[in-house]
């Protein structure tokens, strides 16, 4: 199941590679388990996708398309070898494009890597996304949004939005030296920093049991 | 070679317009040929800042579609030679102009100015797309308030998805004693917030709108402390190194008291 | 308002004061939608018409404003007349 359909994180977009071989009903259904299973890291994000040398007709790719609507991706651009799919992604109303060419030093380079290091502010309206880990040197403003498959590390304040775990992982943490985001979800829990939060002290937050708990560096690397 | 610069806020009403029009006449009173273009269609608002409200006959909509020469709509300052306005329109919408127009408005002015000056919108739609469309350089005004601070870190996000190079900050209608006080916060405390670099502080200043009241600039009241902080702030546009006025030495004696007795 | 309050408003007009006469024109402007332009062209037709009754009007020296008055706004145009050469 897992090569019928591979997403990974670009600069600016995700990009969806679909198995030449599989079946279409195959793929939608493969397609239809990851989203399930990824919750809501997926939502917002660009998409481009890529289905090689298949032949995708017209209602095929609008099933597609809605499936991948309804899970809040904004696909953008399919790159196809196939004239006919290319044809259909436009009257889709995607933008179309030749495959691009193989090429190895790229595709390890663009791999989803287990993590990702910052050096930034990000600010109001901006957004950071990753499958894997995050690290960021800087301020994450109100407003931002930082949505990570693994776990976040802020060396910073964090004031905004921040998902981490948001592929389901029930392991990861959120750590920040100022830790007072809007909202911080980890896998599917989610909680809101307290009113008078003002610690000044570097936090983590993580799931025990069935909850978020936060509490200072200091204790949770004793216990 | 001109410099295009745009004045933008996010928030409304944090003096975005005052700003255009003092900066620009402080570099025009610096011997720069300056243009400053209010972009806000629809809403017109520089020209009686300026106190150009009765000399407009053609505006910037009227350049765009074609029906006046950009010669025939520039307004000559009142008082300096090489000071312009280029009107908005007011009896237009906002959608009569897109980006392209407006970049190739400001080609039109490359080889005779040395600064264009555009007061953005309000906002963060069309209008405020248009407005940096086609310039070199932003300029953020915020006031030390959290909603103004807010909508301008969303303006320092666009402006850095819009590959504009870093925007810088000018923090307007400083009140020192409140700042002194912990009632405002300061200058650092806001640079800190957005993360990016200052080019002006603008102390609160009842000048402002005695001299917008009879549209004139503030430069030209020489009791003003905004007057100096809008001097500064075009030298540094020339980029000359001047330090940032210490507004903490300009509280009175009495006020000074106060501030002891807060601290305790 | 009289010719004496006139006098006396101009010598200590404050500035909000000056600000408000400054909004009322610009505001009767921005509601009746006369562009400068449309203006223009009024005083060229204007001066035609005139000039056909009244041969003693100066085209040139017509002039058009826009006032605010107390109950309505209103137009008001200045046509000054050449000294008639007859005497009396």
């Amino acid at each position: 199941m897992q090569d019928v359909i591979t997403i990974k994180g670009g600069k600016d977009s995700l990009r969806m590679q679909i198995d030449a071989a599989a079946d279409w009903q195959e793929v939608l259904e493969a397609l239809r388990l990851h989203l399930d299973q990824a919750g809501g890291f997926f939502a917002g994000a660009r998409l481009v996708v890529e289905v090689g040398d298949r032949q995708v007709s017209e209602p095929q790719l609008a099933e597609m398309l809605e499936l991948l609507q309804h899970h809040g991706l904004r696909p953008e651009s399919l790159a196809a070898a196939a004239r006919e799919t290319r044809n259909a992604a436009r009257t889709a109303g995607l933008a179309a494009r030749p495959m691009p060419e193989f090429n190895p030093s790229q595709a390890a380079a663009s791999s989803d890597g287990a993590s990702t290091l910052l050096s930034r502010t990000v600010h109001s309206g901006q957004v950071v996304r990753h499958p894997g880990h995050i690290t960021l040197i800087g301020d994450v403003n109100a407003g931002a949004q930082i949505i990570a498959g693994g776990s976040v590390v802020i060396w910073g304040r964090l004031r905004g939005f921040v998902h981490a775990g948001a592929l389901g992982d029930h392991e990861a943490i959120v750590c920040a030296l100022d830790l007072r985001p809007t909202q911080l979800r980890i896998a599917t829990l989610i909680a809101r920093a307290p009113e008078d939060a003002a610690s000044h002290v570097p936090e983590i937050a993580r799931i025990d049991g069935e909850s978020i708990v936060v509490e200072p560096w200091g204790s949770y690397k004793r216990g | 070679m001109v410099r295009v610069i745009t004045i933008t806020s996010g928030k409304g009403g944090v003096g975005k317009t005052t700003t255009t029009a003092n900066l620009g006449t402080a570099l025009a009173l610096r011997g720069a040929r300056v243009t400053v273009i209010d972009a806000d269609i629809g809403l017109r608002n520089l020209d009686v800042v300026m106190g150009l409200e009765n000399r407009i006959v053609y505006d910037l909509v009227d350049v765009v579609e074609g029906r006046a020469r950009l010669r025939q709509a520039l307004i000559k300052d009142k008082r300096l030679p090489d000071l312009y306005l280029l009107p908005a329109a007011q009896t237009r919408d906002k959608d009569s102009v897109g980006p392209e127009d407006m970049i190739a408005l400001v080609n039109q002015m490359r080889t005779d100015f040395d600064y264009v000056l555009i007061d953005s919108p309000a906002g963060i739609e069309g209008g405020f797309r248009n407005s940096i469309a086609g310039a070199d350089e932003i300029l953020i005004v915020t006031t030390p308030e959290v909603s103004a601070v807010r909508d301008a870190d969303r303006v320092v996000g666009l402006v850095e998805a819009a590959e504009k190079g870093p925007p810088r900050l000018i923090i307007n209608r400083l009140k020192p004693q409140m700042v002194s006080r912990g009632e405002m916060l300061s200058m650092e405390e806001v640079v800190e917030i957005l993360a990016i670099s200052p080019i002006g502080v603008v102390p609160e200043d009842e000048a402002i709108l005695t001299s917008t009241n009879r549209g004139e600039s503030v430069v030209f009241n020489q009791q003003s402390r905004a007057r100096q902080a809008f001097s500064n702030i075009a030298r540094r546009l020339g980029g000359e190194e001047v330090p940032f006025m210490d507004l903490t030495e300009q509280t009175g004696v009495f006020n000074r008291l106060f501030g002891m007795f807060g601290k305790r | 308002m009289g010719f004496f309050d006139n006098l006396f408003r101009r010598e200590r007009q404050t500035s909000a004061q000056i600000a408000k006469e400054r909004l009322l024109t610009v505001l009767v402007h921005d509601r009746v939608k006369l562009t400068p332009e449309m203006m223009a062209q009024m005083k060229t037709e204007l001066s035609e018409v005139i000039a056909r009754y009244v041969p003693e009007a100066e085209p040139g020296e017509i002039e058009v404003t826009l006032l605010h008055g107390e109950s309505s706004d209103y137009l008001k145009a200045d046509i000054p007349l050449r000294r008639s050469k007859i005497s009396h």
